[in-house]
């Protein structure tokens, strides 16, 4: 099993712990565990940090989407919001660390503009390019 | 050995002093305007050249006959016809008077519309309030690069307000009768109007206005807040307590949340800024509650001057007992059959992301009522610079209390085709009572078990 597998399947345990764990915002949101540190330790971490968090809401939104095949009609609706909450924290989180000097970050912010763009277009936006693949080709460029 | 220019020295200090106090009160002569061609609060008591806006005569003159304290406010303009209605078909005609926000509201629905009604002006302020304000014309400053206050009294620091940061701290620190606790529903519509009534109940106390207020003690703190889910079952027991730092960057806002199925207290650093709004469905930040809230410090601000907008005002008809919540919630947007939109001034202020700070709305701008400093409008801008949520503030006036506030406020997400409504109390007895006064007891995180018994 691929490391990239591993640490999928990880996001995805300590996201159902979270959800359980979470005490925070009374109707657990399916990103709240992005939340966590160092989110409130520093409002302007170092880029490596900033862009860390930003995949990580940009992975959750990935979730929702994934789910939301297998979901009724009325969990899809109110996921619509979340999905693109997820989104529009990734991509300030990846505006900052392109501000701090992370060129990596330039590509993950250009998948969350073509997100949105779509989201204006239709209702509601289906597509999200996976992260796995802008991360492949990094892999392959560097 | 180097020796230090003094004129090095002397720019250093000069520095240091208008870096950390941003703003200076104004003269005297200035402050002498209010109360004579402005209204106690700052605000123009002449209305404009066609009288669509009223000149301020002093608010309200008689309380509806039939009043009483504590029961459902009755409407003083009831009988008021609707002048016209703004919608997505003739919204061109009425631009120069719609924020963009409404513009985008207006475009995104066929369904919304604005009924529009004559401008009344009914708020007006006590002796004892107009007194505290006179003082903080010529006392109250920003220090700390705008994040806190200084020589100044509970409320409105600022009347003749002159940056949006002013502006701003004015919103925040606005009179809304002392203390107060009440029950009210909030909801997350889905795109085809599913929701499940969400009840709070709320305590809230300036410092100013405790049983037990001391001059020096805990004197950062500005207000004291607590929040209990009441339904439904799933989330009842779980409760919030609030107390709100007057500079957030100095000491960050005190916050715990009382988890009733853990039956645990822990601190709660995440009710700040762009973290998600409790039971909001991803629809609001923290700081979206009260249309504004907590520190400043992300954002530039600047006051773009006034304007005439058409805003919600004076809207008892959405706090009428005889409605049910189903007859306000609606797909989409509220039932704005039921709103009421008058001419109004209100300040602009324009909140812009500093460089190297980071909040989901790249740019925020709030629109605030000339006559109560309440936000009565805002919009939302994504990274991108679009506007993607559009919030409105319908207020009413407590004429008994003297004070202005919300009777539900809207906020609308855009690019999901979602809201969240709150402050609904149709259907609660009695939504408000500013008649008990807290101790600081009642907001220690020990309380938080007590309030939080399901």
């Amino acid at each position: 099993m691929s490391t990239k597998y591993i640490a999928r399947f990880s996001i995805l345990i300590f996201f159902f712990c979270s959800n359980l764990l979470a005490d925070t915002f009374l109707i657990p949101a399916p990103y709240d565990h992005c939340f966590h540190e160092p989110y409130y330790r520093d409002d302007s971490p170092p880029h490596e940090e900033a862009l860390a968090i930003g995949k990580c809401f940009y992975l959750a939104a990935e979730n929702i989407l994934l789910d939301d095949s297998e979901n009724d009609p009325y969990e899809a609706s109110s996921n619509i919001s979340k999905v693109i909450s997820a989104i529009q924290y990734a991509d300030s989180w990846f505006r900052l660390a392109i501000q701090k000097g992370s060129t990596v970050a330039i590509t993950y912010l250009h998948h969350t503009e073509l997100y949105l763009i779509d989201a204006r277009q239709k209702h509601p936006p289906q597509n999200l390019i996976p992260l796995s693949i802008s991360e492949d080709a990094h892999a392959t460029t560097h | 050995m180097k020796i230090i220019n003094p004129l090095f020295v002397f720019s250093a200090v000069i520095l240091l002093v208008f870096s950390t106090v941003t703003s200076a009160r104004v003269t005297p002569e200035e402050a002498a305007r209010l109360g004579k061609d402005l209204t106690p609060l700052g605000a123009e008591k002449a209305g404009n050249a066609d009288k669509t806006i009223p000149d301020w005569t002093g608010g309200l003159k008689n309380i509806p006959a039939g009043f009483k304290s504590g029961q459902p406010y009755i409407d003083p303009f009831a009988d008021d016809p609707i002048l016209f209605t703004i919608n997505q078909s003739n919204m061109g005609q009425y631009l120069d008077k719609l924020s963009l926000g409404q513009q985008a509201l207006l475009k995104a629905y066929s369904t919304f519309s604005m009924p529009v009604y004559k401008s009344h002006r009914p708020v007006g302020y006590s002796d004892k309030l107009i007194k505290l304000v006179n003082k903080n014309a010529v006392s109250a400053e920003l220090v700390q690069d705008g994040n806190g206050l200084k020589n100044s009294g509970a409320n409105y620091p600022f009347p003749i307000a002159q940056s949006g940061l002013e502006a701003l701290w004015n919103h925040v620190r606005r009179y809304r009768g002392g203390s107060l606790n009440r029950t009210y529903v909030h909801a997350t519509p889905t795109k085809s109007g599913q929701y499940t009534p969400i009840t709070f109940y709320e305590e809230f106390s300036e410092r100013s206005a405790l049983k037990d207020f001391a001059k020096n003690k805990d004197d950062n703190v500005m207000l004291y807040f607590k929040q209990a889910v009441k339904s439904p079952a799933r989330l009842a027991g779980n409760v919030l307590l609030v107390h709100d730092t007057i500079d957030q960057v100095k000491e960050p806002r005190r916050a715990w949340i009382y988890n009733a199925g853990q039956r645990r207290v822990r601190r709660a650093p995440q009710v700040s800024y762009d973290s998600p709004g409790t039971a909001s469905d991803a629809l609001i930040t923290a700081d979206n509650f009260d249309m504004y809230n907590g520190a400043p410090d992300r954002y530039d601000w600047k006051l773009e001057g006034k304007k005439e907008l058409y805003v919600p005002y004076n809207s008892y008809k959405l706090d009428d007992k005889s409605l049910k919540y189903k007859d306000i919630i609606k797909p989409r947007h509220i039932n704005t059959q039921y709103s009421r939109y008058e001419l109004h001034r209100v300040y602009k202020v324009v909140g812009t992301l500093k460089q190297g700070k980071r909040h989901i709305y790249q740019k925020r701008v709030h629109y605030i009522d000339e006559d109560t400093w309440a936000i009565l409008g805002s919009d939302f801008y994504d990274g991108k610079g679009n506007i993607w949520r559009v919030a409105e503030g319908h207020s009413k006036y407590f004429y008994d209390i003297g004070t202005a506030l919300p009777t539900i406020s809207a906020y609308y997400d855009l690019l999901s085709g979602r809201y969240l409504v709150t402050g609904l109390a149709n259907e609660v007895k009695n939504k408000y009572n500013f008649d008990r006064k807290f101790s600081t007891k009642d907001f220690s995180p020990s309380a938080l078990r007590r309030s939080g018994k399901r």
